[in-house]
């Protein structure tokens, strides 16, 4: 290998490891770091105790009017007898308040055989019913074009 | 949306009514997707699957990137590869070309490969209605430590959210705006943001107290402050915001022309995050 080679290698380690394991982790132990609802490309940092007060209402609004809670072994073994898995939700600053997200992407890290592993996101578990859906969509709109009412 | 539009102005233009004046409405469902009931939007996917089994099916489709052919022959181009799948209720392998090929104009696609994986899941109907009830009825959620159920309305962010909501609000204008299929009126909808359009003041009025009303079995309110018409009138005695002197009415980050429906983009509210 050629000295430039190996120094362009090292390079690169060094500013991986500045971002990946100095950078990140001290923005993150200081900082909640979110998108917006009202900026498009700008993001915002907030304290994490600041932040903490900021989401408390939302939180404990959302978790008496949209949600119920759930005893934590009921949850374990319900999740654990079924191919759905359980989603994080994340808050976006609006203008006013705060709007609730979810992500059904993510793949959720499962321990099997003692290994983890990554599981299957619900998103890909959904995927038949919204192949099926929209089969039945497309039928329907072209019945619809058949034999208009 | 520019399709619906061009054919609506080309009705008007047959019907001798392009000069006519048109009344817009503008309302907006406040949390669409947090208030669908469960039991309903449930029944209402029964009702829709028709067939006892499904056949999805995965294929690839393999082009050449959109702009091979536009430079010059010593850029190395890597075709582009889409893996998609599809529902059927026919397992032959003769079906798949053939819904390749009964595809409509808009979604065909040119210079394209299709490879299928020849053996189709199967999937019963139960079990389609299953997961659905478990993603709706039993959507577990985690903040901090602990787990949550939702309780009431579908669940966000899911691949299944928009399309469900697009099922259950078609459920609700065939229901009860129909009178809007008058050849006259066009309503546009955009997940929960509705915009009617229309030669007929009545039917314009009829829309906006049905809107503001709201429907519970439907799980629809509107949020009144967000409502916009480009004519005078009240509902249950408050005034609905009004856009005066004829500006281009915005929608969904357009802004369409009150005469001529022509649109172009709304620049002002995409600056401001434009929530539509």
């Amino acid at each position: 290998m050629s000295d430039h080679k190996k120094r362009r290698e090292i390079l690169a380690e060094l500013i991986y490891y500045i971002l990946d394991s100095f950078l990140i982790p001290l923005i993150r132990s200081n900082f909640h770091v979110t998108e917006s609802s009202q900026h498009r490309n700008r993001l915002l940092y907030f304290r994490h105790d600041l932040w903490r007060r900021l989401t408390e209402p939302a939180l404990s609004n959302l978790k008496t009017s949209m949600l119920e809670e759930m005893p934590h072994n009921l949850a374990t073994s319900k999740l654990s007898r079924r191919a759905l898995g359980f989603s994080q939700i994340r808050l976006l600053p609006k203008a006013k308040g705060m709007r609730p997200i979810a992500n059904l992407k993510r793949r959720a890290q499962i321990l099997r055989n003692g290994r983890v592993t990554l599981g299957r996101s619900i998103n890909s578990v959904l995927a038949p019913v919204f192949n099926v859906l929209k089969y039945e969509k497309v039928r329907m709109a072209q019945s619809c074009l058949e034999h208009p009412s | 949306m520019f399709a619906r539009l061009q054919k609506f102005r080309n009705t008007l233009l047959t019907l001798g009514l392009a000069s006519s004046k048109l009344y817009f409405v503008k309302v907006d469902v406040q949390g669409a997707f947090d208030n669908i009931p469960q039991a309903g939007i449930q029944q209402l996917i029964a009702s829709l699957l028709s067939e006892d089994h499904y056949y999805i099916k995965k294929h690839t489709e393999v082009k050449p990137p959109d702009t091979y052919g536009a430079h010059n022959t010593d850029v190395v181009f890597k075709p582009m590869r889409k893996f998609c799948s599809e529902a059927s209720a026919d397992s032959s392998a003769a079906a798949f070309t053939k819904a390749i090929a009964a595809r409509p104009p808009q979604s065909r696609r040119h210079n394209t490969i299709f490879v299928d994986n020849v053996v189709p899941e199967t999937h019963r109907r139960s079990f389609i209605l299953e997961l659905l009830s478990e993603h709706i009825g039993a959507n577990v959620v985690r903040i901090g430590k602990k787990f949550y159920r939702q309780k009431k309305g579908i669940p966000q962010g899911s691949v299944l959210s928009s399309l469900l909501c697009n099922l259950f609000y078609g459920g609700f204008e065939a229901e009860h705006l129909n009178f809007l299929q008058d050849g006259r009126s066009l309503l546009l909808r955009l997940i929960d943001d509705f915009l009617l359009v229309t030669t007929n003041k009545k039917h314009a009025s009829r829309f906006l107290q049905i809107m503001h009303d709201g429907n519970p079995q439907y799980g629809i309110c509107i949020k009144p402050e967000k409502s916009l018409v480009n004519f005078g009138v009240k509902i249950n005695g408050h005034i609905v915001p009004e856009l005066t002197n004829g500006k281009a009415f915005p929608y969904c980050g357009i802004l369409l022309d009150q005469k001529n429906l022509n649109l172009r983009k709304d620049y002002s509210s995409s600056r401001t995050g434009g929530e539509c």
